[in-house]
């Protein structure tokens, strides 16, 4: 990632020639709505990632970068349109300008061209979450947990891991179809060689006494073992030699087709009837789950619904419902993904026995085909080939769910139709065929023995290749799945981690800005295709974020998970990030805080902030978390910003000393007292009288604040002598006598005694007089303020509330222990 | 492994593949030379089709025909 060090924006949206200068700082932004500062920040992401979301975003079809990236007056001309960013990569130790034009977004110029810098840059192109608006942060807060997953998982760029997931899935289910295929094959072989055998089971013993009494027909040995290279017709007469080969085996013929008269007779067998029964149910199941079954798709889209309920009606059509009414009558249609699962997985079982029963009626009307075909002379077999073209079709349909489970209906109607039931002039044909069989003559003794033979070989091998491909595609089956589960395993715990570690990471944040919430937690839940988060709520229960917090917590909690995931996501690398009036809604209590967080939890990281509430920029400098900042006057269509240094306050009173305007500069003096005094209040717990309407002036505050500054010195003075810390003892000491004699020369304690001689009496100075004032008063700030450079912030006391421990701060330079026992 | 690593492929993911192959390695079902072609194919960066993990997993022996 980068720093940048100054951005020059050229006749882009609404800006026609700026500058701004960071120095590779944090640098705030301020301006009301509409001065453009908006612009800058879309510059920033154009020239970085060529892209802007602003105009590409959701809802925005018919923007472009390409039409409405240039300024009003350059639509026509977009090469015009350019920004130029200087900036340094601190993990390469170099410096680097980049410069993006409009009329080629695409194409991004990288001064000096150096391979590393590019890479650099096409990270940050692949990774745009470095801009953030307050929009945006909705997208990790109060959107759906699926969506959330999704947003999340492309910050963290975790896509890639449930496409991984999903790539070695699609190749496990289709080992597992493979094995089912396979499977069914050989059970096909291992019925056929029991048909032509003319036995219940395949017992080896039974097998080679069957083929034993054939030899023995020819007067050959028998045969003691059976292996897979037994062969049946050993020493037996060759095909065409002494016998002459058969057409058909009328005896392995009749025992095939007297196998299928009796499939036929007994109908479907009461278990492939069961079997059916359940996946018709099934299927119905799921079709009338949302109708839509399109299964996942619709399944999302209720589930989106349920969470896009807000008021009482339906947020699709409006029509009026009750809400948890219809929440209730969505859940009833929806099955949720695990029930799917196991739902889908019960039928995948079921279609199996299914398809192997249809694929065996095949197989047995095909083979009587063949017999038919193979009979002179040759009977017809049109209609056995069309019964057969049918069950193909049944089976093509029933995988053809098992591929894709949106074609719910080309199975459920298979299912539905009697393919056990031979059609008619298919049953006259077998009846013709059988009848043809029969009118073979008997063959000689020996030769039936060659016939049967030959084709309990023929069976055999055939039960031995199916055998071996099947153990084959097992193992292959057993890989497959070893490698899915382990990868879901390993992912899942890996995952689990990366979400316990960011929901780790944003209680911390969200506690270091919220100190009132005392055991808060968020939790990150991953499930399957989303992402639950849900925080506590005083203590009582974990909710999502949107149930109970206020939006302004909505805010925090949304930075903090942004930040969170950032620090996760590119650790070192989060150099560089831009806040586009992210923090506007946090309530005044918490703004320092956050400052805080900033500055010390992300000393490395660069923000740009804007804003719209100057008093929230006053904050950022008073905390230290920027050294400068640039306010946005106003806008106008021909020039773009007005822009007005926010130059130091001192430098602005002597300004206007210089041009005799007392008058301003006692105005300046007053209103940013006015401001400071209340940011001292509040990090030194000054005790202030309460005002119900809290309007308190200068006034009210400076004298309280002060006496509490010295105050806490001398408590200092005090906790040092008690541990015996002379050397602190006696810095503390010559810091309240600078304390007491700057108080003094501001005269600020007369101020509650002779309300007649106080700041409001400025104004009608001298600048000789006012400028004494004003010198004291600076004084008096530095003498409070860190001397770090670094640092610079005001003091405060910790913790928050109860008796105060220590004074500190944001650095540590400033660190006084106010503890005596 | 560091042969194969390709610059498109996140920490996360890395992280991922990395125990995901050390586990892969004691399982008993998976040789060596599966485990290793795998590792080469995830590693790409690209999202591997069912062939290419078949290819992977069980590359075709010596005097196989294509």
């Amino acid at each position: 990632m980068i720093r940048i060090n100054t951005i020059h924006i050229e006749e882009f949206r609404g800006i026609r020639d700026l500058i701004l200068d960071f120095s590779g700082n944090n640098f705030g932004i301020c301006g009301s709505n509409g001065t453009g500062k908006s612009g800058v920040v879309d510059a920033i992401e154009f020239c970085l990632t060529g892209n802007i979301t602003r105009l590409s975003g959701q809802g925005q079809g018919e923007l472009s970068v390409k039409a409405h990236g240039p300024h009003i007056d350059q639509c026509a001309n977009p090469d015009k349109a350019k920004v130029t960013i200087s900036a340094t990569v601190p993990s390469l130790g170099k410096d680097v300008t980049i410069t993006r034009s409009v009329k080629n977004s695409r194409s991004v110029t990288i001064d000096p061209p150096d391979l590393n810098l590019q890479e650099i840059i096409e990270e940050l192109q692949s990774h745009p979450e470095f801009a953030l608006s307050r929009r945006e942060i909705a997208k990790y807060i109060v959107t759906p947990p699926s969506q959330r997953s999704t947003d999340v998982q492309t910050l963290l760029r975790l896509d890639h891991i449930g496409d991984l997931r999903k790539a070695l899935l699609s190749y496990a289910n289709k080992c597992k179809r493979e094995v089912d295929e396979t499977e069914r094959a050989r059970g096909r072989a291992e019925t056929e060689l029991k048909t032509a055998l003319n036995i219940p089971t395949l017992d080896r013993t039974q097998v080679l006494e069957k083929a034993n009494a054939q030899r023995s027909a020819l007067g050959l040995p028998a045969l003691t073992e059976l292996t897979p290279k037994t062969s049946f017709k050993e020493g037996a007469p060759e095909d065409g030699k002494e016998v002459k080969k058969p057409s058909v085996s009328k005896q392995v013929a009749l025992s095939d087709l007297k196998a299928l008269s009796t499939a036929i007779d007994i109908g479907l067998s009461e278990e492939l009837k069961a079997h059916i029964e359940s996946a018709i149910a099934s299927l119905k199941q799921l079709k009338d789950d949302e109708k839509a079954l399109l299964l996942a798709r619709s399944h999302g889209f209720i589930t989106t619904g349920i969470d896009l309920i807000t008021d009482d009606s339906c947020p699709l059509c409006d029509l009026k419902w009750d809400a948890e009414e219809l929440r209730l009558h969505l859940k009833e249609k929806l099955l949720s993904s695990k029930e799917i699962g196991t739902l889908l997985n019960k039928l995948g079982n079921t279609n199996n026995v299914i398809i192997a029963g249809i694929e065996g009626r095949a197989a047995d009307i095909r083979k009587a085909s063949i017999y038919a075909a193979a009979l002179e002379p040759a009977l017809s077999h049109v209609k056995l080939d069309a019964y057969v073209e049918t069950l193909d079709e049944a089976v093509a349909a029933l995988k053809e769910f098992e591929h894709d489970h949106a074609q719910i209906e080309g199975a459920i109607t298979v299912l539905e139709v009697k393919w056990w039931e031979v059609p008619q002039d298919a049953q006259m044909q077998l009846d013709e065929l059988a009848k043809g069989v029969n009118a073979l003559p008997e063959s000689l003794a020996k030769d039936k023995a060659v016939e049967f033979l030959a084709v309990l070989q023929d069976r055999y091998e055939r039960l031995l290749t199916a055998t071996k491909n099947a153990k084959s595609v097992a193992a292959r089956n057993t890989v497959a799945q070893n490698v899915y589960e382990h990868y879901n395993t390993v992912s899942n715990t890996v995952l689990e981690g990366i979400y316990d570690a960011v929901a780790k990471e944003f209680t911390d944040f969200y506690k270091a800005i919220n100190d009132d919430e005392g055991m808060f937690i968020g939790q990150l839940k991953a499930e399957p295709a989303k992402l639950s988060f849900n925080v506590d709520f005083y203590g009582r229960g974990v909710f999502p974020p949107g149930a109970y917090h206020s939006e302004g917590h909505q805010d925090g909690m949304g930075l903090c998970l942004y930040l969170a995931l950032m620090k996760h996501t590119l650790g070192d690398k989060f150099t560089f990030a831009v806040l586009d009036d992210v923090l506007m809604s946090v309530d005044t209590g918490h703004r320092r805080e956050v400052c805080r967080l900033l500055k010390t939890k992300f000393p490395n990281t660069q923000f740009v902030l804007t804003t719209h509430d100057r008093i929230w920029l006053q904050y950022m400098k008073t905390e230290g978390l920027i050294q400068n900042g640039q306010f946005f006057g106003g806008w106008n269509i021909d020039t773009g910003p007005r822009i007005w240094n926010d130059t130091d306050i001192w430098t602005e009173i002597q300004q206007s000393l210089d041009k005799n305007d007392v008058p301003r500069a006692a105005a300046l003096l007053r209103r940013y007292l006015e401001y400071i005094a209340a940011v001292l209040a509040d990090n030194l717990r000054a005790q202030v009288e309460y005002r119900g309407d809290a309007s308190y002036d200068l006034g009210d505050l400076l004298p309280p604040t002060l006496n509490r500054w010295k105050d806490r010195l001398k408590k200092g003075i005090k906790s040092a002598e008690h541990w015996g810390h002379g050397d602190a003892k006696a810095e503390l000491k010559t810091k309240l006598a600078e304390a007491e004699t700057l108080i003094q020369k501001c005269n600020v304690e007369q101020w509650a005694i002779n309300k007649s001689v106080h700041f409001n009496e400025w104004e009608n100075f001298t600048i000789s007089e006012f400028k004494e004032v004003s010198d004291v008063f600076m004084a008096l700030l530095e003498h409070i303020r860190c001397q770090n450079a670094k640092c610079g912030g005001y003091p405060y006391l910790t913790p928050r509330k109860g008796t105060s421990e220590q004074l500190r701060c944001n650095c540590g330079t400033i660190n006084v222990n106010l503890k005596v026992k | 492994m560091a042969e194969y690593e390709n610059e498109s492929i996140s920490p996360t993911v890395k992280k991922i593949l990395d125990e995901f192959i050390n586990v892969l390695r004691t399982n008993d079902v998976i040789d060596d030379q599966s485990v290793n072609n795998l590792d080469k194919l995830l590693r790409t960066g690209k999202i591997p089709k069912p062939d290419e993990i078949d290819d992977a997993l069980f590359p075709p022996a010596i005097g196989d025909k294509s």
